[in-house]
């Protein structure tokens, strides 16, 4: 059964919306292999696919919505904030590995013997 | 930050995620953070909880949700409730801008690892922040 919640019209006892089923199915992903990622009966899918086309206007209108603001991103002082974030993030890869490295060789001298 | 709760309609891609996270590039650094994937089967969590429960018991176990395809407004949903109740020690949301190209591109699905790991590495920089978009 298809029921009005705070994300929009979802499958009943999923948290699987219609604008879900929309995407992944307008995506090509089949039906049953929606129905075993999301734990539901094929019918239940099949259910939210009729719900989408009787309802089709008001739902490619939230659909766009949500496409719009998922496109829009984060704001730039994230963006700032994930950029420094990214050099620490390799930072710490390159001395995990090179901690690894001093631990293989047990030596203290790194993979290629300098 | 104790756990990466996923929400039921993206299990699929994070399983994706989860594979770049374990191949050579990552599997170092990833293991090195230690944090759990959680689905809502594992957590126990009644999919029939509104997006504010779900929010709420988040910011209690310190896990991040992460999840695809929500933006509207309504009283129980989690734009509204990240509006009413976040504050500066909050975790943030996490979601997939465009989770049906993960399926598809191999590339892609590697800069949304990145910027997983970017996030996660470093998450008390984020607190606060309500919701932040992959990638």
């Amino acid at each position: 059964m298809i029921i009005q919640c705070g994300k929009g019209p979802m499958i009943e006892g999923s948290r699987i919306t219609v604008y879900d089923v929309l995407a992944e199915t307008r995506a090509g992903v089949p039906v049953q292999q929606l129905a075993e990622e999301w734990h539901l009966q094929v019918g239940q899918i099949e259910e939210a696919l009729r719900y989408i086309e009787d309802h089709r206007e008001e739902v490619e209108r939230d659909w766009a919505a949500i496409r719009a603001r998922h496109a829009r991103g984060n704001p730039p002082e994230i963006e700032a904030i994930a950029a420094e974030g990214k050099k620490r993030l390799y930072a710490l890869r390159d001395a995990l590995a090179a901690a690894r490295a001093q631990r293989e060789n047990g030596d203290g001298r790194t993979v290629d013997g300098q | 930050m104790d756990g990466l709760l996923m929400d039921n309609n993206v299990e699929g891609h994070v399983r994706i995620l989860e594979r770049i996270l374990e191949s050579p590039s990552w599997r170092e650094l990833w293991r090195h953070l230690q944090i759990p994937i959680v689905s809502f089967a594992d957590a126990g969590l009644d999919p029939n909880n509104v997006d504010a429960v779900i929010w709420r018991h988040c910011q209690s176990r310190q896990w991040i949700l992460i999840t695809a395809n929500r933006n509207k407004k309504d009283d129980d949903s989690l734009e509204s409730v990240i509006e009413k109740e976040n504050n500066a020690k909050c975790l943030p949301v996490l979601t997939l801008a465009d989770a049906e190209q993960i399926r598809h591109s191999r590339t892609y699905a590697e800069r949304v690892v990145e910027q997983l790991l970017t996030y996660l590495h470093w998450i008390d920089n984020y607190r606060g922040t309500g919701r932040l978009y992959l990638p």
